[in-house]
């Protein structure tokens, strides 16, 4: 029931199909009539049901097609850890690791996570016991509000698996796509630093 | 009044005070105190909470039942609604509210018109089917073709949009003219700073629900107190029927001090739901509506005599704070320095644009911008070092014991050996040979 290619898809061109689509008549409805139409013209308006893998579990939600990743998370599955403050990819607070990558929550769409790995903020800590870059944060006061936080963790872990000996350059490089409204940068690069290692 | 002694002040200037402190207050601190939490490293309480998306902010407020709440904001300036229609908007499936606020905004992304609706994608449909036929009336948004006399008036009728004068005790312009002519070192420099954003970054929003006559909201604030008492006085309902809760709030920076038009919206729409509604401003709306820091023109003339003492000081102020006041930014002119002639005036200047919020030690930002660089600037028109120029006229003793404690410290080197970080060797390395003047690139 949906078109999204897997990768490739930003959720800009995604809108940008379906407002030239229905532009076209091709979305059905009124100007359609007749014929159910095939093909890309069955997206929507009714929900439709992503299956996702999230912190390891498989987890269902129905949604709107043009659902983001970070909609379905927080609205969907009831994870409100990753935050929107923006909306529009320039903030980093929906930070979630897709595969393994750090993304933007609200620039992904629901459909494109679809059987891959989501992890988010709920699945770092062991019940009680915090993630190494968690258990940094709180040592090094790396918050004031914290609705940053969230995301700067995600951002944290995924650069920190993928490259565990990551400089001080590699870690200011790493973490500059999240804003820290409350400019805790100083004590965020102390954390983040405390647990790579590289020097 | 019971007196206790206290010691106060700070190394190398203590002295003793007799306190008068009421019956049953505990012992305030002085500098014998000993103290086990101020000063101590501690982790913070709600730490943990944070780390690992368990802290609760009113945005992820979710109870069952919940609608959402969307908001009709003015496209225009200033303009009047000749129709306004919720009709096809209540139509609408899963649409439970709506609510007309304003039919004639005086600034774009004023709120209009309200709904609340079972998903975020029905409450938009909603906003969508609203009919709404706009007369653009008259608007000005520059603060200087504000101040003409034949410009737009901002609130309408005779309500000026220029408003202000000289303060008390201000010394007059003849006087400040003979005394700039008389100082051996002076300058005239304007400088200007725009409307700054607060753009925390969880945004004004709330969450009201109601049980019987009682409400309670969640909300995003800085001043649970202000809410309830604006919710009672808007809803004209007794305050000991209104809750207001807030556990987390993602930054408010003086924004979130008094009371949000979400977090009556919510309220009125929930009653009207007989379901809980939450609001939250999206961030156009977060960056039109949600405050903003003023902007300032200030014109500064000082003067110094041959011994490098400040002999007048002549602040020429204007500003806008939208359709709110509140620009004026003389607090550290008035504050920092003593001159033997003194004069501040301000014009605070209305736009139809979003109002002002208090940020950040109100109107402070820009007067020290202002002042200080013009106190860089005097001081190197008078030949003497900046810092020696402060130390000179700077009538308070704890100031002057910091810029001193300060020089020492850069010049040893002290704290940028505790401080980590490129940056702070940056620091260190251009500012040891000063020699930059002030407007200059820095090297
Ligand atoms: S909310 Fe996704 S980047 Fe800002
Ligand atoms: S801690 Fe407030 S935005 Fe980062």
């Amino acid at each position: 029931m949906s078109t999204a290619r897997d990768g490739g898809l930003s959720r800009r061109d995604f809108l940008g199909v379906t407002g030239a689509l229905a532009g076209s008549g091709l979305l059905g409805g009124a100007a359609g009539g007749g014929e159910p139409p095939a093909g890309p013209a069955s997206i929507g308006p009714g929900a439709i049901r992503v299956g996702l893998r999230v912190n390891g579990v498989p987890r269902d939600a129905d949604c709107d097609a043009r659902a983001t990743l970070l909609d379905v998370l927080r609205d969907g599955l009831g994870l409100t850890g990753a935050k929107q403050a923006c909306d529009r990819g320039e903030c980093g607070t929906c930070t979630v690791l897709l595969d393994g990558r750090p993304v933007y929550a609200c620039m992904v769409l629901a459909l494109q996570a679809r059987n891959r790995e989501v992890r988010t903020i709920e699945g770092l800590a062991k019940g009680e016991v915090l993630h190494p870059v968690q258990r940094a944060f709180v040592e090094h006061d790396a918050f004031q509000c914290g609705f940053c936080t969230p995301g700067q963790i995600m951002s944290a872990v995924g650069l920190l698996e993928r490259a565990p000996a990551a400089t001080p350059e590699d870690v200011e490089a790493g973490m500059c796509g999240n804003l820290c409204r409350c400019a805790a940068y100083v004590r965020i690069r102390d954390a983040v630093n405390a647990v790579a290692k590289g020097k | 009044m019971p007196k206790t002694k206290l010691r106060i002040g700070w190394p190398g200037n203590f002295r003793e005070i007799q306190a008068e402190i009421p019956a049953g207050d505990p012992p305030p601190w002085d500098a014998d105190s000993k103290l086990s939490v101020v000063g101590a490293r501690l982790p913070r309480v709600e730490g943990p909470d944070k780390v690992t998306g368990r802290a609760k902010y009113t945005s992820d407020m979710a109870p069952a039942g919940m609608l959402t709440g969307g908001v009709l904001r003015s496209p225009h300036a200033h303009a009047r609604a000749t129709a306004l229609d919720l009709g096809p908007a209540r139509k609408l499936p899963g649409v439970k509210a709506a609510l007309e606020l304003e039919r004639e905004p005086r600034y774009a992304g004023q709120a209009v018109a309200a709904v609340a609706a079972e998903s975020p994608l029905q409450a938009q449909a909603a906003l969508d089917a609203i009919v709404v036929t706009w007369e653009v009336l008259p608007h000005v948004t520059d603060p200087e073709e504000a101040r003409r006399p034949d410009a737009p008036r901002v609130l309408g009728g005779r309500n000026p949009n220029a408003r202000g004068g000289a303060s008390e005790n201000a010394a007059d312009e003849a006087a400040c003219g003979r005394a700039l002519a008389a100082a051996s070192a002076s300058v005239d420099l304007t400088f200007r700073t725009p409307v700054v954003e607060h753009t925390c970054l969880e945004s004004h929003g709330s969450l009201a629900s109601w049980e019987g006559d009682a409400l309670t909201v969640w909300d995003s604030t800085q001043a649970v107190a202000s809410v309830r008492d604006g919710l009672a006085r808007g809803l004209q309902v007794p305050a000991n029927s209104v809750r207001v809760v807030k556990e987390h709030m993602g930054g408010g920076f003086g924004s979130k001090l008094g009371m949000g038009e979400t977090a009556l919206i919510a309220a009125r729409l929930a009653k009207e739901a007989g379901r809980p509604v939450r609001v939250l401003n999206d961030r156009k709306a977060e960056q039109t509506t949600g405050g903003n820091r003023p902007s300032s023109v200030q014109r500064l003339r000082l003067g110094a005599d041959k011994a490098g003492t400040l002999s007048v000081m002549w602040l020429e102020s204007s500003g806008t704070g939208g359709v709110g006041g509140g620009a004026g930014c003389s607090g550290p002119f008035r504050t920092l320095y003593r001159a033997g002639v003194m004069r501040d005036e301000h014009t605070d200047i209305l736009t139809n644009a979003g109002r002002a919020q208090a940020f950040r030690a109100p109107g402070h930002v820009q007067g020290m911008f202002a002042l200080e660089s013009a106190i860089d600037a005097l001081a190197i028109e008078a030949g003497i070092d900046p810092l020696e120029f402060r130390l000179r006229n700077d009538a308070s003793d704890l100031r002057r014991a910091e810029y001193a404690e300060g020089a020492r410290r850069i010049a040893t080197g002290r704290s940028v050996r505790r401080a980590r970080g490129r940056m702070y060797r940056r620091l260190r390395d251009r500012w040891t040979p000063r020699r930059s003047r002030p407007g200059s690139t820095p090297a």
